[in-house]
């Protein structure tokens, strides 16, 4: 995917600011990092293709599923219910893979959402948006609910679960929990591209990828 | 889409089943106490407050999911928005038509009028269908205005100078036709034609049985005119402008 001298302006008020960032589905897994107000949000959107009015081009011919930081299913519902729905609604959903995970999770099928709390419900999220087989996954602040002890069993099913050739694009403030995972990295700063390269380019100039955030952000 | 359709059948019916069952309560009492006119005001009452219930709260169930884009599983899902919000409507005609139906026929029970249920439930539905058209259209309309407050009183007021316009013209039409009329949903009776226009109901009394058809087709004529153009601009306008499907209220 590419987009191109992206600009995106509520108002008075700069959101993207001529930003270019090109993406493949080559396995790897990008943070994109930044302070509240950065764009990181703004750039999904634009992404995942909710936020149409911009100017810059925007060429997406990937299959791209979205994760958002906002729980997405009716509590009523059982987690059947949902692996059901989406199976009907995504011809690119895997539910043998769902009951995978969800058994990964220790999370029983046959229970009810509003049963589970909330971290049950982010991976309850994470089992469906991984068991599409798809170019890419977006996930913005996936790990907001999950209490410190789960994390490690969440990264574990983004790693492990996922389409083997897909991109994952991790929208997150946890850097330290997450920041091991990352291949690539993405800093934003006030609606602007500060950084896009590799793990390992970043590590040869800092000593680890919360110096860079901090030197790189915090300029 | 059969799983949606059923989760979200499932989400918004007690909103209907309630007043519904509570709508058979009364007219098993009104059986059992059939000449207490006390029972038969709350009756009423009790419908026109349910009624308004029911409108206001769908109004803002279908501002929530299509302007402000607060329903995620909608946004997640592979279908268009405007079709998900359009099925929503669909249902909340279908479930509202329905409620007012079973009103009616505990209502024609009792007065011994027979109004033909067929001919209502038209005519009832058409009304709500083009109002939810005419909300919908402008939520459209006003979709990428980022302020909640501002878009959402926009939606609110286009669409009442909407209605305003549709009866001032039904108004200049037919005001020859019309010899006694009054807003609101009257008693059953031979001599009263009820004509719903954009959710408003008129009873129009003492009307010929020409005059009376004549005004409950231009009534039809007005609620189709009025959703076919709603439904114009719900397919046209995303091709003439960019539409962004922000989650409005975070």
């Amino acid at each position: 995917m590419k987009l191109s001298n992206l600009t995106v302006k509520y108002g008075k008020h700069i959101s993207l600011n001529n930003i270019s960032v090109q993406l493949t589905n080559n396995g790897k897994i990008i943070g994109v990092l930044g302070e509240n107000g950065a764009g990181k949000t703004t750039l999904i959107n634009v992404i995942i293709g909710r936020l149409n009015r911009f100017k810059g081009t925007r060429t997406v011919n990937e299959s791209i599923a979205y994760m958002p930081d906002r729980f997405f299913l009716y509590e009523n519902l059982r987690i059947k219910q949902a692996i059901k729905l989406f199976k009907q609604s995504f011809s690119d959903f895997d539910e043998k893979r769902a009951l995978k995970i969800l058994a990964h999770f220790n999370l029983n099928p046959n229970m009810k959402i509003h049963d589970g709390s909330k971290g049950n419900h982010e991976e309850i999220h994470l089992a469906l948006i991984l068991s599409r087989n798809t170019d890419f996954y977006v996930m913005d602040e996936p790990l907001s609910a999950i209490d410190p002890i789960n994390r490690a069993a969440f990264i574990e099913a983004i790693e492990n679960y996922r389409r083997k050739d897909s991109t994952v694009l991790i929208v997150t403030h946890l850097l330290r929990d997450l920041g091991s995972m990352f291949d690539e990295v993405i800093l934003m700063r006030k609606g602007q591209l500060l950084l896009q390269d590799t793990k390992k380019n970043i590590l040869t100039k800092y000593s680890s990828l919360e110096e860079a955030y901090f030197k790189e952000v915090g300029r | 889409m059969r799983e949606y359709l059923g989760i979200r059948l499932k989400k918004m019916l007690p909103l209907f089943l309630v007043p519904i069952g509570i709508e058979i309560i009364f007219g098993l009492i009104r059986l059992a106490k059939p000449h207490n006119a006390m029972i038969a005001e709350v009756h009423d009452l009790w419908y026109a407050a349910a009624a308004a219930v029911i409108l206001f709260v769908t109004t803002y169930q279908l501002i929530k999911i299509y302007y402000l884009g607060s329903d995620e599983l909608i946004n997640i899902l592979p279908f268009a928005n405007e079709l998900l919000t359009l099925i929503e409507l669909v249902m909340y005609s279908i479930l509202t038509t329905v409620f007012g139906a079973v009103f009616q026929e505990v209502n024609n029970y009792h007065s011994g009028v027979k109004i033909a249920l067929g001919q209502y439930a038209l005519s009832k539905f058409l009304s709500l269908l083009s109002f939810y058209m005419v909300l919908f259209a402008f939520a459209m309309i006003f979709k990428n205005i980022r302020k909640n407050a501002i878009g959402e009183s926009l939606i609110l007021l286009a669409t009442l100078l909407v209605i305003a316009l549709v009866i001032t013209l039904f108004w200049q039409i037919e005001k020859s036709q019309i010899v006694h009329f009054m807003i609101g949903i009257s008693s059953p009776d031979a001599q009263i034609r009820v004509v719903y226009l954009n959710i408003l109901p008129y009873s129009f009394y003492d009307q010929t049985t020409a005059a009376a058809h004549r005004l409950v087709k231009m009534g039809y004529l007005i609620n189709g005119i009025s959703t076919v153009i709603s439904g114009l601009v719900v397919v046209l306008w995303p091709r003439i402008v960019k539409l962004n499907y922000l989650n409005l209220v975070d």
